[in-house]
């Protein structure tokens, strides 16, 4: 029990000024940054006996920190829209810049990537590690990585520009 | 529009940057975290997180079966209407649906009509023994406009030709009252009217929804070209190993050809559904020969009282390249009345994390089939894995009581695969059955998501574990995020097999009519290898095997892993062969650059033998050393159905993969060979293929 308490202090002392850097990317405030990767420790601690060594443990934390955020994206959107479907426009009444939008595009375009390449995006990126670290956070070699960003460019692409044409 | 991209990416990132942002200090984060992580002991604290989850998909859950029902109900108005229709309108696709859904009495009485019906007129006897014909000069360069329009005009004739083969169908069939004594025969199969549902669920979007509705008020063809949207998600990350094609090998410097058994047939599942259901030609790597030539079941000759397996032989000028022989050989394993064989252990590992949701009802129709077959003697154990690994059933025998849980199971969570089978081996060691069949059923779309899941891990766990003579199965199911490598690898390094489900029909023949075949192993560690006869065979290529190659070296390495072979299953192999009389030309092109070894002579040795044909396997029970086989091969016997089918079958693959030795393989030509071979095809696989086919060349054509 001792011996867990330590590892995972240890990989809060370690990962969590990386961690805060890619998901205040996502989520846009402390608050919610914290509590994204306090629930994604949660899960790791709670499940931690199947993890053979620290290292997978790691990737794990980082593969769930990004889904944990993209849910709290959505849910905040969907809150959001349900306030200003009762009239509260105060929210949203704000005009959005057009370069504003255009994040708001990209932003919906990786949250409905598939999971590796999403990860691959948030990590390998729009945090400020370099390409060696991402890959070892997420447990694959650095090609593999470039690969995966790679492709998650082409889908990115692929699926703004079918927004345009909407 | 890449600049673009990167751009805004690098904007996201600046806009966002955390540098100004005041977060709590680490320490605080650490003491919040161990508070919480204190609170609540891990079972519970499991539940209290995953509820949010839980709820969302119960929604999803919900929202999904409204869709379903809606649908269900448009769709059995769909099918009145079609009833309704004179058979000549009844769209294609319809046809093709009809002809597969109909059980087999209904089968044996409307498909050899229909068959009869299909224009060209059979082979005749000169035509049989040398098919191709040489090709009429072909268009070397386009050189003119006119032509290309000439090209053009035969390519569309083509297409007419075949839109009539198709008509000619439906007209031949006037059998009415049949067709809709068929159908309701399948209205009482449960599933039947459910199946569009789970095809057209996932394509559907509320700016689709309208659309559809009046396509289908019309009662028109509910699977239109206008309607394709249900061909592929926007991308797709439907995963297929690479496979490179095997060469040409010369018989002096390769005599010898091993490959380990393979009876696989999730490649014929995973085409049909692209053909049929997404409207697409399948890529290349998705298309594995062997997995298509032993979807079908053959005429071969049983093995001898003692004997486990016989080989059986056909050889026939090769249809796509009239100067090489096609060799087929056929290798049949013993069956055992169901009285003798031993009890069995089954462990159902189940995958229902979020993504099975859309097929989970099938999942679980082919589980309560295989639940209802158990006899006594026989346990099934059940672990599922999603949101956690859970254990809901520990030996059951009784069927009821097996069903009874099956039909609880529900979709939600993430997937821990690799936790997951590794409870699964941890059951099965525990009721373990001496001598009897224990083996793990494992049911998933193959997307381990999260957790100790590196492809290498999982393979190394696998690995480790079937020296303890329990079997896997792997069942693949789903589509769009579809991992057939993880799959295909899994089953080849657990001492199993690999079927794809891609539909109910598919479940019953792989749980009920296959139950036997694909769940008593008879022997394992399959091996097989054939030397040619340098005196009579120049070169050789396999046809499929790709990733069943084996050194020749390992043959005889009795620790070198290899296929398995289940009760009454066939393992079906083509050989094309450069005959050692044919002309320097035929030779240089299929072996381009050969010429014969400067110091090692390879004297011919008077010898008729054609080939030799070496089996080695163990019997699945037990440390037992291996036993093998040899067959000596002079005269091949002549070409039967099997081979006529096996034949078309390659024929059609080729064409479809557009491989490098396809020669000249043809649609039309294979479509005709075939219809010679139907046999008594009773439960209607091979005219499905012959429908399939048809198909094919349409989708190609445009």
């Amino acid at each position: 029990m001792k011996d867990k308490d330590q590892q995972f202090q240890q990989l809060i002392s370690g990962e969590l000024p990386v961690l805060r850097g890619g998901i205040y990317r996502i989520v846009g405030n402390t608050a919610d940054t914290d509590d994204v990767i306090q629930d994604a420790m949660l899960r790791a601690y709670r499940q931690f006996d199947s993890f053979k060594n620290q290292s997978a443990l790691r990737t794990w934390i980082y593969r769930i920190a990004v889904n944990c955020a993209f849910d709290c994206v959505r849910q905040k959107k969907r809150q959001a829209k349900m306030l200003s479907d009762y009239g509260e426009n105060a929210l949203n009444e704000t005009t959005q810049a057009h370069d504003e939008e255009q994040l708001q595009a990209l932003e919906d375009a990786v949250a409905e990537l598939p999971e590796n390449y999403r990860e691959a995006i948030v990590w390998g990126c729009l945090s400020d590690l370099s390409g060696h670290d991402a890959a070892e956070k997420l447990g694959c070699s650095e090609n593999a990585l470039y690969q995966r960003v790679f492709q998650a460019k082409q889908m990115l692409k692929k699926a703004l520009m079918k927004e345009d044409e909407e | 529009m890449n600049d673009n991209l990167d751009k805004q990416l690098e904007a996201w990132k600046e806009q966002r940057s955390p540098k100004d942002a005041q977060f709590a200090s680490e320490e605080k984060f650490a003491a919040d975290f161990f508070e919480k992580a204190a609170q609540l002991p891990a079972e519970k604290d499991a539940k209290k997180t995953f509820w949010p989850i839980v709820c969302k998909l119960a929604a999803c859950v919900a929202v999904v079966l409204c869709l379903a029902v809606m649908l269900l109900k448009l769709n059995q108005t769909n099918e009145t209407a079609i009833m309704d229709m004179p058979l000549a309108q009844v769209p294609k696709i319809e046809l093709i649906e009809m002809v597969r859904e109909q059980n087999d009495k209904a089968a044996e009485i409307m498909l050899p009509r229909a068959v009869e019906a299909l224009p060209p007129p059979p082979l005749t006897a000169a035509e049989k023994t040398v098919v191709p014909e040489k090709p009429e000069s072909m268009p070397a360069v386009k050189q003119t406009r006119r032509e290309e329009l000439q090209e053009r005009f035969m390519a569309a004739e083509k297409k007419e030709q075949n839109n009539e083969a198709i008509d000619a169908v439906a007209k031949s069939v006037p059998l009415h009252p049949v067709m809709a004594k068929a159908k309701s025969a399948v209205k009482d199969v449960a599933y039947a009217p459910q199946k569009p549902v789970a095809r057209y669920r996932k394509a559907l979007t509320p700016q689709e929804m309208p659309r559809m509705m009046k396509v289908q008020s019309d009662g028109y063809n509910m699977v239109d070209e206008n309607m394709q949207f249900s061909a592929s998600p926007s991308w797709n990350t439907e995963e297929y190993k690479n496979v490179s094609e095997k060469p040409f090998l010369a018989v002096t410097e390769n005599p010898l050809s091993t490959f380990g058994a393979d009876v696989d047939t999730a490649g014929y599942g995973m085409m049909r559904r692209m053909i049929v259901q997404d409207r697409r030609l399948p890529p290349p790597n998705a298309i594995r020969i062997e997995e298509l030539l032993n979807y079908f079941h053959y005429d071969y000759p049983m093995p001898e009282k003692d004997d486990v397996m016989r080989p059986h032989f056909e050889m026939q000028v090769a249809p796509w390249n009239p100067s090489h022989q096609l060799l087929l050989v056929g290798i049949q394993a013993k069956t055992i009345p169901l009285e003798e064989l031993p009890p069995s252990h089954y462990v159902f590992l189940i995958d229902n994390s979020g993504s099975m949701s859309h097929v989970f009802p099938m999942v679980k129709d082919a589980m309560t089939a295989l639940a209802k077959q158990l006899r006594k003697g026989d346990s099934v154990s059940m672990v599922t894995y999603g949101g956690g690994v859970n254990v809901l059933l520990e030996a059951a025998w009784d069927p009821q009581v097996v069903c009874a849980e099956i039909e609880k199971l529900d979709v939600g969570g993430y997937t821990p695969g690799g936790e997951g089978i590794q409870k699964a081996y941890q059951i099965a060691e525990k009721h373990f059955i001496k001598g009897g069949n224990n083996r793990i059923v494992l049911i998933t779309d193959g997307d381990f998501n999260v957790g100790t899941s590196s492809e290498a891990e999982l393979v190394e766990m696998v690995e480790a574990k079937q020296k303890s003579c329990i079997y896997l199965t792997v069942v693949g199911c789903g589509m769009g995020n579809y991992k057939d490598n993880k799959m295909k690898m899994l089953a080849n390094k657990g001492n199993g097999n690999y079927f794809y489900l891609d539909e109910p029909r598919e479940a019953r023949k792989i749980f009920v009519k296959g139950m036997t075949g694909n769940m008593v192993t008879i022997c394992r560690d399959v091996k097989f290898q054939l030397e040619f006869n340098p005196s009579k065979v120049f070169a050789y290529r396999q046809l499929g095997y790709e990733l069943r190659a084996m050194a020749s070296s390992d043959f005889r390495n009795d620790a070198k892993d290899s296929g398995e072979v289940g009760m009454g299953q066939q393992v079906t192999v083509l050989y094309e062969l450069v005959p050692a009389e044919a002309s320097e030309d035929v030779k240089k092109q299929a072996v381009p650059g050969w010429q014969p070894l400067k110091y090692a002579k390879t004297e011919a040795i008077a010898n008729d033998e054609l080939l030799t044909f070496r089996m080695r396997y163990k019997l699945p029970q037990g440390d037992v050393p291996a036993v093998e086989k040899t067959t000596a091969l002079t005269t091949v016997p002549m070409p039967t159905s099997n081979w006529n089918w096996a034949s078309s079958v390659a024929e059609f693959a080729l064409r479809l993969r557009h491989s490098s030795f396809a020669g000249d393989a043809d649609y039309s030509r294979a479509m005709k060979r075939a219809r010679t071979a139907l046999g008594d095809d009773t439960a209607g696989h091979r005219i499905e293929f012959l429908l399939l086919i048809l198909r094919t060349q349409e989708l190609d054509a445009k």
